[in-house]
């Protein structure tokens, strides 16, 4: 193939890409130095929408309720996805296909109807939890406690994201080369030990993959909030991805929205640094 | 005879015909969903419009509303001929966001007729956005009989002297109890405030309740501003002063914001703060609260046997004034039809396609759904809803201070309200910090120059 043919063969992709992913991402960098309302002409204003968010309060509250997010659901439902995938190995074929049904069923759903189901779960008056709850005489106000609605927002993030890890390390326990577990028996290895340094070994890319998803899903969090308190009580579960539509779309504040979008993207990008460094460097070794 | 291949068995004429009769269901739903697109057949003008030259399409947006979705579905019998009308339902926020960036566009608007409600009218029309509608008012006064919906209402259409809006219904705030309980206590409806903290007093004593007491004071749909913005006008204060200046955080709306963390203390659930006007239905049709103030149109649902336990126990009454003699602590909003500015549709038909939608035959019908804006097909008489509705209207309920800016004081009054009913702040601090916060928006948003 010649250089012409091949970049016939690439150009339309390019195009594509660079028209749907790379223009909104420029556009976005420039409105973010820019002041502008809909309807209006964007003005130049320099770092002013950067300097305004980085002191203000609720982009401060806002992150920490993110990275809050990200931190704490993370490990539990990479824990727990991968605790679940090593007992569907374990399990018969119809009761595996019935309970890989059922993990799918989270991100199946349409999010919204997902998340309004959850958070029925925990209304006062007809929700299952409240009720347990207080059959044990504890009494939680789950929409009206700061520290409630945190919990019940990251809850939601372990219920919708943990399916999608069973399936990955479902996934990637099925391409576990069979002889290196036969030698490990043969050797007289226990069942955690073939599991610490034969599995976990063996999963590692997979975990690094859907840690990498989960950060950048976590980061994006908007659906679940928007349906189940709005970012309350108060400001409590407002996460940088709801911030930034408040900002844009009910303040009508599009140049500081984009700020704040760009911020986003680049605190992402920190957060999972570490794992793409890792995954590059496991890429390497292979 | 055909073979099948994987088991050399012959393959019998039913699994031939079980191949294809699968496919019978996914015609027939596909007929169905094509149904919506069957052009009217010609010579069927049900609403006697004039066939535009060209093939035109009318895009009509609507968000769920007592009545409102039903007007449009109205409009969209007119297609006829060259002329294509669709109506869509959408959620209240999309559409929101979709008017407004199609509008703010300086391409023309996929959507040409757009349902909107107070605020929108005064914001958009504010911008520009929206076309004035005057002219055709007057041309059509008489064969549309724009004579029959009041003055007051058509006040409510104006911005800057111009009327944007075709209204269509109203939606009062209302005070909602159980007359059973309030009859086995012997207590009586309320007049103002004050009686509503005695009755709370006396329906925890009796153990009727914990909360019985429901207030839309919540961040859902921004509800604790407007009801920040009743009991402060209730009171006599305002939001702003004359050039745009917060009058939010004078001594009036800090007494009117204290009233309502008081009130919200000793009365009404904690989760209130995030409540939905589902939740405070339920929890009324369900028994866990008493009373409460309501937006009329959610209160034919108490009624329903089919979803209240408590259907046909509960009285209406004008929403409570928050002192002897002063104008109901309830909102008083208008829903209306309005055209972009940016249509690109001849405004005459669009304005007429609105008017055959909204007529007074078809009002008459929405009736029994909604407090429609023509009193005299309105159906007062029969409803106890209207009634209360219609006081609280005549008593002087307001809708939220109609200036361009006044989404910007909704933001804070609702982040730093809740606050204060949380006890994070005094009534005092979070109205200072939202009054701070308000006029920094209002320097960076350029309305202070």
């Amino acid at each position: 193939m010649t250089r012409k043919e091949f970049a016939a063969f690439i150009a339309p992709c390019v195009v594509l890409t660079a028209t749907l992913l790379v223009a909104p991402v420029i556009y976005t960098v420039y409105l973010s130095f820019h002041h502008l309302s809909f309807g209006g002409h964007p003005q130049f204003v320099g770092w002013t929408n950067y300097q305004v968010l980085l002191g203000d309060d609720q982009v401060r509250g806002a992150l920490i309720f993110t990275l809050a997010f990200v931190l704490l659901s993370l490990p539990v439902h990479t824990i727990l996805g991968l605790a679940l995938a090593l007992m569907l190995e374990r399990v018969g074929d119809r009761l595996r296909g019935l309970l890989i049904s059922a993990y799918a069923m989270p991100f199946i759903v349409t999010p919204v109807v997902g998340t309004l189901v959850f958070s029925w779960l925990f209304k006062d008056f007809w929700g299952i939890v409240p009720y347990l709850l207080d059959k044990v005489n504890v009494h939680i106000l789950w929409f009206a406690q700061p520290w409630a609605a945190q919990t019940m927002v990251i809850l939601w993030g372990i219920w919708w994201t943990f399916g999608f890890n069973v399936m990955v390390l479902y996934a990637g326990l099925q391409t576990l080369p069979d002889d290196h577990v036969r030698a490990a028996v043969v050797d007289g290895a226990s069942y955690w030990q073939r599991l610490r340094y034969i599995i976990l070994p063996h999963l590692m890319p997979f975990v690094l993959l859907i840690s990498l998803f989960n950060v950048i899903d976590g980061f994006r969090v908007f659906d679940s909030i928007w349906v189940m308190t709005k970012g309350g009580p108060g400001t409590a579960t407002e996460s940088i991805g709801y911030l930034t539509y408040r900002v844009s779309f009910v303040l009508r504040q599009l140049g500081k929205g984009s700020a704040l979008a760009v911020l986003s993207i680049v605190g992402t990008f920190l957060l999972i640094s570490p794992l793409l460094v890792a995954r590059f460097r496991g890429q390497e070794r292979d | 005879m055909l073979r099948d291949k994987r088991a050399g068995r012959p393959r019998l004429a039913t699994d031939q015909r079980s191949r294809w009769y699968w496919m019978v269901p996914l015609l027939v739903l596909e007929l169905m969903g094509c149904a919506g697109c069957v052009k009217a057949p010609a010579g069927q003008n049900a609403c006697g419009l004039p066939e535009p030259a060209v093939p035109t399409k009318i895009n009509i947006i609507s968000y769920d509303s007592p009545g409102m979705p039903f007007f449009g579905d109205q409009m969209a019998r007119c297609s006829y001929g060259r002329l294509q009308i669709r109506h869509q339902m959408l959620p209240f926020d999309a559409l929101v966001n979709q008017a407004t960036i199609s509008m703010s566009s300086s391409s023309r608007s996929p959507y040409h007729i757009v349902h909107v409600y107070d605020q929108l009218l005064v914001e958009w029309a504010g911008k520009k956005w929206l076309a004035p509608l005057d002219d055709l008012i007057t041309k059509y006064w008489t064969k549309y009989r724009l004579y029959e919906i009041p003055t007051s209402v058509w006040e409510t259409m104006k911005v800057n002297g111009h009327i944007y809006g075709i209204p269509a219904i109203q939606n009062p705030e209302i005070f909602v109890y159980r007359k059973d309980l309030f009859a086995k206590d012997g207590l009586v409806g309320p007049r103002n405030i004050a009686d509503v903290s005695r009755l709370c007093d006396a329906l925890q004593s009796k153990e009727s309740s914990r909360y019985p007491l429901v207030m839309m004071y919540s961040k859902m749909s921004d509800h604790i501003a407007y009801e920040f913005n009743n009991m402060q006008h209730s009171l006599g204060g305002r939001l702003f002063g004359k050039d745009g200046s917060p009058r939010f955080n004078d001594a009036v709306s800090v007494n009117a914001l204290q009233t309502m963390v008081s009130l919200f203390k000793k009365c009404v659930h904690p989760n209130a703060v995030n409540f939905t006007v589902e939740d405070a239905l339920v929890g009324l049709q369900q028994g866990q609260f008493v009373m409460g103030v309501l937006w009329m149109n959610n209160t034919p649902q108490l009624d329903d046997p089919t979803a209240s336990k408590f259907a046909g126990k509960f009285g209406f009454l004008p929403a409570p004034s928050a002192c002897d003699g002063c104008a109901p602590v309830g909102y008083w909003a208008q829903d209306s039809w309005a055209i972009p500015a940016n249509a690109g549709v001849d405004r005459e038909l669009l304005f007429q396609v609105a008017m055959e939608g909204t007529s007074a035959e078809n009002q008459a019908q929405a009736s029994s759904l909604t407090l429609v804006t023509r009193p005299r097909v309105a159906g007062i008489e029969r409803s106890p809803y209207w009634q209360a509705g219609v006081a609280s209207i005549e008593r002087g309920a307001v809708g939220f201070e109609r200036q361009p800016y006044a989404y910007l004081a909704k933001d804070v009054i609702v982040r730093y309200g809740i606050d204060a009913l949380l006890g994070k702040l005094s009534a005092k601090e979070a109205l200072e910090r939202a009054a701070g916060d308000y006029w920094r928006a209002m320097h960076e948003e350029d309305f202070i120059k």
